[in-house]
């Protein structure tokens, strides 16, 4: 990063003026991005400033918020200098063996034109000896007396050293694109959502939640870990089921009777993909598994205010209804990764495994009895721990992401 | 739903049937927030946000935008009311603390800066017989959930700023914080011209930019970090940063052959002041021996670059020592 000279930097410092610091009504729509062009210009012109209110923009951002900002599609680690290093030896590879290639194919036309060209006896016949044994003597001194870049040895040795050589779509990343189709075909696709009527209320009052795990979740990396996070939580759902699925799940019993997991909408088609054949179809060749998982879209997740599931993909900018269960009116939701739990009235709790793909009713009930209370409160630090409070402030927790509830 | 009429005070700036299809989508019915009071802290938001002319379109379009349900549950809750209390606690009494974890970076840090946040929001002072809660001050614009968030930040700043006022100097001195001498004058005066010229160039940059700067090279914040305040790619942050700095020079430099300087002189202003590099000398030498924050205050405050001088660490907030500690503290005195 190219510095800054260094009287910039202490006339940057010494320009602070005392000045009405912004409400926190202020530093939060600027935040959330809900502030008029004017208005942002006049909160960002006092931070340029205010180091304390620096701060406390800073410590007020969600920590989901430095992660799903990061634009899919770009990874630090692909321009890494090991990843750029080991590409620029396949490339240079490549280029090696293709002109090697080209000028044993070269060779090979030579030959061919030496043979068309040999001597014939001459009463016209062709000599067997001439046909059989080759190029004629005398043109294939000719020939092995030219300067030749490689030599027949070496043509033989990079022969079967161009035939390993990793190409850089699919060689070195062949088993990572097959673990990218893999794990297309196992979970969630990473296009966009199916479409919905954009059936938006007049305002947006919700409580908006990102996607990522709640602050106290440490260690949280959408970017490198949801592939793999993902890939672990996906493996106890192994059944593909139907889109919708009522799943009676009692406090003590540590057992789910079905679960969720749709497929993604390709996997028919695709688990029989040549991959050299449709590697140029592959909107993202010759990135690794992590890589692409980094690649769907990050979302964010609301309630509205008629207490209907909505997500956006564009950061806010527009909405679409996730249809989970017409008649209920959810009041809660947490977000752990792809995991998506919501809860509302009467006990609703729904599950999705996939990023709002599809989603399973987990019924929670003790002792025969089910919670009938509102579900006011969800919270899922990871994947595996849950909570969530009713209305009668009732209190269930879990420790193995939703297979089994405990009342408090 | 009784209509709410003229407001004594004068026109309203809302109608009447705006002022009902908000207050049911608020709920606020059903958690003991009456539509008159909510009609009044409609108004109250419009007043301060629109202008007294604006048309009841505009005003309707403003009051859409609005977390009317927050708002109602925040303003009840304000007003005492148990039940919104009751969906308040239930809502937000976990996240508080969560959040609280997330900011004090410790959790027993976390909880009592929840606990302290609580009291301000329910409201345990009172003013001429009023209960004065911060809850009142929401009005909707933002998510209550972030208002919560920068709330918490806000007072843990104000604690910390607060804390470091109140550190002892026998506590530094167990440290191991070692007392810098008073620097000596510059051997060279520094030209004028360079701080006016960048002061120039710096008026001409636009106040994200000049917020970016400042967040990275007064705050030492990551890429991501300023990213996710202005809400765009890592990468875009990077750039912008990589072409002020060239922007920077070259226009400096160019304002500096304006005021008189040769070209040559003007490089060499820029690129050697003689403070900077006495600065460096400094710098590298107590960073070995003392903390850095204490021992920049007093390299910061002998350069005398003003008297809103910020310190550089990151964090590390304005300088707070009293007068008779810097008396003290200094040898030479």
């Amino acid at each position: 990063m190219a510095k800054i000279p260094t009287i910039v930097e202490r006339r940057l410092r010494a320009a602070t003026k005392e000045a009405v610091h912004p409400d926190a009504g202020a530093l939060t729509e600027f935040l959330e991005r809900s502030l008029g062009e004017g208005e942002r210009s006049q909160v960002l012109e006092h931070l340029a400033h205010c180091a304390d209110c620096r701060e406390i923009v800073l410590l007020a951002l969600p920590e989901a918020a430095l992660e799903t900002e990061v634009r899919p599609g770009f990874s630090k680690r692909w321009l890494s200098w090991p990843t750029l290093r080991w590409a620029a030896a396949a490339a240079c590879l490549l280029l090696v063996g293709g002109a090697i290639v080209g000028r044993h194919a070269r060779h090979e036309k030579l030959e061919v034109a030496t043979f068309t060209a040999a001597p014939q006896e001459p009463d016209g016949q062709l000599a067997s000896k001439t046909i059989h044994a080759g190029p004629n003597a005398a043109t294939l001194d000719k020939i092995e007396a030219q300067p030749s870049p490689t030599s027949q040895g070496n043509l033989e040795a990079n022969g079967p050293a161009l035939s390993k050589a990793p190409r850089v779509n699919s060689g070195t990343a062949g088993g990572m694109l097959a673990a990218m189709n893999s794990y297309k075909n196992e979970n969630a696709p990473t296009t966009a959502l199916p479409s919905h009527d954009a059936k938006l209320p007049a305002s947006s009052e919700a409580v908006e939640v990102a996607e990522a795990p709640a602050p106290a979740a440490p260690g949280a990396n959408a970017a490198a870990g949801a592939g793999i996070v993902t890939g672990g939580v996906q493996s106890r759902m192994e059944t593909p089921p139907a889109t919708n699925e009522t799943v009676e799940v009692t406090a003590e019993t540590p057992v789910i009777q079905a679960e969720s997991a749709q497929m993604a909408r390709g996997k028919a088609k695709d688990s029989n993909i040549d991959l050299d054949n449709k590697k140029e179809e592959l909107p993202f060749q010759g990135r690794n598994f992590t890589q692409l998982a980094g690649l769907a879209p990050a979302g964010l997740w609301r309630l509205s205010d008629s207490g209907t599931v909505e997500r956006s993909i564009d950061g806010g900018k527009t909405w679409q209804v996730i249809p989970v269960a017409g008649h209920v009116v959810f009041r809660a939701i947490s977000i752990s990764r792809s995991e998506v739990w919501v809860g509302g009235a009467g006990g609703a709790l729904y599950h999705s495994g996939d990023d709002g793909q599809s989603w399973v009713q987990v019924k929670l009930s003790k002792d025969g009895v089910p919670l009938g209370a509102d579900i006011t409160t969800l919270e899922f630090k990871d994947a595996d721990h849950g909570r969530l409070t009713t209305i009668d402030r009732q209190v269930w927790t879990t420790i193995d992401g939703g297979v089994s509830w405990q009342k408090q | 739903m009784a209509n709410r009429g003229v407001q004594s005070d004068g026109a309203s700036l809302l109608s009447d049937s705006t002022v009902n299809e908000l207050y049911e989508k608020s709920g606020g019915a059903s958690i003991g927030l009456g539509c008159a009071e909510f009609a009044d802290i409609l108004q109250e938001i419009a007043a301060k946000y629109l202008a007294r002319n604006a048309k009841e379109d505009e005003v309707r379009a403003f009051c859409a935008t609005l977390r009317v349900e927050e708002l109602a549950l925040a303003r009840a809750c304000a007003a005492g009311g148990e039940r919104a209390w009751e969906i308040f606690l239930t809502r937000y009494r976990e996240k508080l603390y969560d959040i609280g974890t997330y900011i004090a970076k410790e959790s027993s840090a976390g909880r009592e800066l929840a606990d302290s946040i609580y009291a301000d929001l329910y409201g345990t002072t009172l003013r001429d017989g009023q209960r004065v809660s911060k809850l009142a001050s929401y009005t909707g614009r933002g998510s209550l959930e972030g208002w919560l968030r920068t709330v918490m930040a806000q007072e843990h700043v104000n604690r910390y700023r607060r804390t470091r006022r109140l550190t002892s100097l026998d506590e530094e001195t167990e440290e191991g914080v070692q007392f810098a001498a008073e620097n000596p004058q510059p051997v060279v005066a520094a030209d004028s011209r360079l701080e006016a010229s960048t002061d120039e160039v710096l008026a001409g940059v636009s106040a994200e930019d000049r917020f970016v700067l400042a967040a990275y090279y007064l705050d030492g914040r990551r890429l991501a970090e300023i990213a996710g305040m202005l809400g765009v790619h890592e990468s875009t942050v990077s750039r912008k940063l990589d072409k002020l700095a060239k922007l920077l020079r070259k226009q400096i430099l160019a304002k500096l052959v304006q005021k008189g300087m040769s070209r040559r002189q003007a490089e060499e202003a820029l690129q050697a002041d003689v403070r900077d590099l006495r600065l460096k000398v400094r710098e590298t030498l107590t960073q070995e021996t003392a903390p850095a924050t204490f021992s920049r205050q007093v390299m910061e405050e002998h350069v005398g670059e003003g008297s809103k001088e910020r310190l550089g660490a990151p964090g590390v907030m304005k300088d707070a020592l009293s007068p008779a500690a810097k008396e003290i503290r200094n040898p030479e005195v």
